[in-house]
């Protein structure tokens, strides 16, 4: 009789299954920080493992096949010269933050905390977790940045940890502006804001960002990949952020007329998966 | 079956699962250490305090995932009946069925799981959960023979299967 009567849990839960949806995010945050006495050593032991791992892969990332002929030299060497400028923009940019930081003093700190990470993201959704405790006001909509460029936004705050929508989930929009790093003759790098005449809706794709909708007429011909795209958004509650990288352009996809409109495909400055540590702006 | 055990296991395994489940495994998939849990409340305890604690560890799996809620708790219970509920002649304590065990059930789970997300218009993203059953399977035979080091303390039935 007793084995009859538990036979309804497994009904209950097929029923739940297909009416109820997923766990809210503060829910699965509370949840998740009452295991965190186990998770946390766990994902400590997870990463430095990862790293030691991954290292190799990281190194290899950057190393450069020998060309077999000299068109494949020259392909190469123009990407180098990409990469270069974009790494001079970023250095650039690093001065920079370094010089304001210098400025401001000790008032910067309570503007951008650094937090931990302790939930990356699937392939589900594009969110991380991150450990408020210790924070100070950690508002939803709150920017969350790194050296390289946003990550995304705090879309909801739980006890103990917060949960940052990645510029790559679907449900991120952001507006941008395409620019051009361009040596200048003194070897610092400058942005140029490229005439295209509408400015990008940055949406997520799940690993990537797509800009859509932009006509072919405006992007043929002035638009080229490793060009980079840079936050413009009024809607964007932190002002102050405009021009922080948001990725690079990956792919272009023109119609065979001006007609038509250009899906433009753009990799993250970051991997979203390596990161460690990210920098919440209030 | 002592429930103090359960809970730390299941406290456990569900902290491993959140901590260590993005490094193991490829792309989505990786090991599912609850289902490891699960497979040796199955393999060892008596069919109705199994059907709980299955239907427990489902219930907290699936408030730490993004998956519709009932999910993991479905799965497990299904679990449970079939491996709790079935007349075994296969040794507990062999490696090889715990391999077999954990590998049918995380097919069983990748079926059922499939058909919610599928039903909610989700992804299915069935290969990468048998991918994930794989996984689980081969990290079953070390775990759960760390496990069956300590299954006195669990008090489960007396003699079965061995």
């Amino acid at each position: 009789m007793k084995s009859n009567v538990l036979l309804f849990l497994p009904v209950v839960a097929a029923l739940a299954a297909l009416s109820l949806p997923g766990a809210k995010g503060g829910v699965r945050q509370s949840v998740q920080t009452l295991f965190a006495p186990v998770a946390w050593p766990a994902r400590k032991v997870g990463l430095a493992i990862d790293a030691s791992v991954r290292a190799p892969k990281d190194v290899n990332r950057y190393s450069t096949n020998v060309p077999e002929s000299l068109d494949e030299a020259r392909v190469q060497h123009a990407m180098l010269m990409v990469q270069l400028a974009n790494l001079t923009a970023q250095l650039e940019d690093l001065r920079k933050l370094s010089y304001q930081y210098q400025q401001l003093g000790t008032d910067l700190r309570k503007l951008v905390q650094p937090a931990s990470i302790t939930g990356g993201p699937t392939d589900q959704r594009q969110v991380l977790t991150i450990a408020t405790a210790g924070l100070d006001d950690i508002r939803e909509r709150a920017a969350v940045i790194t050296e390289l460029g946003l990550v995304g936004q705090v879309q909801s705050v739980g006890v103990g940890s917060a949960r940052v929508l990645l510029i790559t989930d679907p449900m991120s929009r952001l507006q941008g502006q395409f620019v051009r790093y361009q040596a200048r003759e003194d070897r610092s790098v400058e942005a140029v804001v490229l005439d295209i005449a509408e400015k990008p809706l940055v949406v997520g794709s799940g690993t990537a960002c797509i800009a859509g909708a932009i006509p072919a007429v405006s992007v043929r011909g002035r638009l080229k990949v490793g060009d980079a795209v840079v936050l413009d958004d009024p809607a964007f509650p932190i002002p102050a952020l405009k021009g922080v990288r948001i990725g690079m352009v990956s792919q272009i996809d023109l119609p065979e007329t001006n007609a038509g409109f250009a899906t433009i495909h753009i990799e993250p400055s970051i991997d979203f998966r390596a990161l460690r540590e990210v920098m919440v702006v209030k | 079956m002592r429930w103090i055990n359960f809970v730390i296991l299941a406290y456990v395994m569900l902290g491993l699962q959140i901590g260590l489940s993005e490094f193991i495994g490829t792309g989505s998939s990786g090991v599912n250490f609850v289902l490891i849990a699960a497979t040796f409340i199955a393999i060892n305890a008596q069919r109705d305090p199994a059907l709980i604690a299955c239907f427990t560890l489902g219930l907290l799996h699936d408030l730490i995932g993004v998956g519709p809620i009932g999910t993991y708790a479905l799965a497990y219970s299904c679990v449970a009946l079939l491996v709790a509920g079935s007349e075994r002649s296969l040794s507990v304590e062999h490696p090889f069925t715990h391999f077999v065990i954990t590998l049918s059930g995380g097919i069983v789970v990748a079926i059922l799981a499939s058909i919610v997300n599928w039903w909610h218009d989700i992804p299915a993203m069935f290969g990468s959960r048998l991918l994930t059953a794989f996984y689980s399977a081969l990290a079953a035979v070390p775990v759960l023979w760390g496990l069956n080091k300590m299954r006195r303390s669990f008090r489960f039935r007396s003699s079965v299967g061995r």
